[in-house]
């Protein structure tokens, strides 16, 4: 590995003033699974490597109305704690199936936003949730939508110096539950064909969708929030409905073809895991 | 850098450059070589060690990053003369072919049953997923996780 100099900022205020002044030659580290990697493979070569570990008031997770997930929040205390899983069991499915355990003991959720890897899970899990990036900088702290955080593969808002310190998620409407599917081809590890989050909340007099989100991730450069899943929204649930949306959803992705394959299999993988979790998410609702 | 941590119950102080990864740092300059290296990306599990109790890839984290951290290596666990139970098991049950993933696989189990004493097979199944054995297809990893488990059940 070519030789950096290692920052450990243990303030927010001390890292964005660093960053103020050397951002173009630093690479910014959370948990480090893609950093360090990176490093490694001489994909990025920085002077300085900031690692935000030192920031003790980057690990703080609070959940009062809303979810706030201060930014080294680990992967897997998402899927371990269980009044997230209780809350917002999408977000904690979705982060039960990234990667696998030592990813996840050591990724940071702000990480796994801010690096806009399009593949990632949790991404699609709290777009399906809607939920809020927090940024700071040198210049003032701002929150962002999610959906508008994310240009293009690996392309953010974050401006240069800029940081995400933590994602606020706000609590689903009652009766809400979510899954989240991937397909991989071989090993869990590998980084999926496919993924998809849905999230329905059913009346429980009526027995039919009062909301409805559905957002596919690895077919297109940032996760695809699917329009058509207001089809869903005033009717009753059943499977005939849930392949037509699926089908509709599938239509809106914007899959490249890769070693993980061409652009009609993806499209045809992204139809089937809609549906799937769109079926998942009315049995759970069902109990 | 200074870096201070305990490693397998005994406290180690050394002075490393930033770049050296946490595996370089177990194997080259503490010379622990039980931990492995093969995929170099996280993925395969060959370099598997225990930090605070945490299942990490040691190829993917900075040596720098470990600084006043507990980790725990295959070398921590058992001598061949005194195996820990884990040890034993994948022996007595053929855990393994060519050994390369086999001090992951024995770390992965020790943080399986650390956090879940009981697991169901399929609760063995996902968790041992996690690490990859590209030679035996697994069976004798499960049988030898089961082997604690229902020799801790007794």
């Amino acid at each position: 590995m070519r030789p950096f100099e290692y920052i450990k900022p243990s303030t927010v205020d001390e890292a964005t003033s660093f960053l103020s002044q050397n951002a173009e030659d630093s690479l910014i580290m959370g948990g480090g699974t893609a950093a360090v990697v990176l490093l490694h493979l001489g994909v990025v070569r920085p002077r300085y490597v900031v690692d935000l570990g030192g920031i003790g008031a980057l690990r703080e997770t609070t959940m009062k109305g809303s979810l706030h997930l201060g930014a080294l929040t680990s992967i897997r205390s998402l899927e371990r704690d269980p009044a997230i899983a209780a809350d917002y069991n999408l977000l904690s499915e979705a982060a039960s199936q990234v990667a696998n355990i030592r990813v996840r003991n050591a990724a940071s959720v702000g990480g796994a936003v801010a690096y806009g890897e399009p593949q990632t899970d949790t991404p699609v899990a709290l777009t399906a949730l809607d939920a809020t990036v927090e940024i700071a900088g040198a210049s003032g702290a701002r929150q962002i939508p999610i959906a508008d955080f994310y240009r293009g593969p690996y392309e953010t808002a974050l401006e240069q110096g800029e940081l995400v310190v933590g994602i606020n998620v706000p609590k689903p409407a009652a009766n809400s539950v979510g899954c989240h599917m991937k397909f991989t081809i071989g090993s869990p590890e590998n980084k999926p064909v496919a993924n998809a989050s849905a999230l329905i909340a059913l009346d429980p007099s009526s027995g039919k969708i009062i909301a409805a989100r559905v957002v596919m991730g690895a077919v297109g450069g940032t996760p695809v929030v699917a329009a058509s899943a207001a089809g869903l929204v005033g009717e009753t649930p059943n499977d005939d409905l849930f392949a037509d949306i699926a089908a509709q959803a599938a239509n809106e992705t914007d899959p490249i073809e890769d070693l993980r394959g061409p652009v009609w299999y993806k499209r045809r993988i992204a139809k089937v895991l809609v549906e799937r979790a769109l079926k998942c998410a009315l049995q759970k609702s069902q109990g | 850098m200074n870096v201070n941590v305990t490693i397998n119950d005994k406290a180690e102080q050394r002075d490393v450059e930033p770049s050296v990864t946490l595996l370089e740092f177990v194997r080259d300059v503490l010379g622990l070589k039980g931990t492995k290296e093969y995929c170099h990306s996280g993925v395969c599990g060959a370099c598997t060690v225990l930090m605070d109790g945490n299942a990490i890839s040691a190829c993917s984290t900075l040596a720098v990053q470990a600084d006043g951290h507990d980790l725990l290596t295959v070398e921590g666990l058992g001598t061949p003369d005194d195996m820990h139970p884990i040890q034993q098991a994948f022996v007595d049950n053929f855990g393994l072919q060519c050994g390369y993933c086999t001090p992951g696989m024995v770390l992965l189990t020790k943080s399986l049953l650390d956090e879940n004493p009981q697991p169901t097979r399929e609760e063995i199944i996902r968790y041992m997923g996690s690490n990859i054995c590209r030679c035996t297809g697994y069976a004798g990893i499960l049988a030898s996780v089961e082997a604690v488990v229902a020799q801790r059940g007794k």
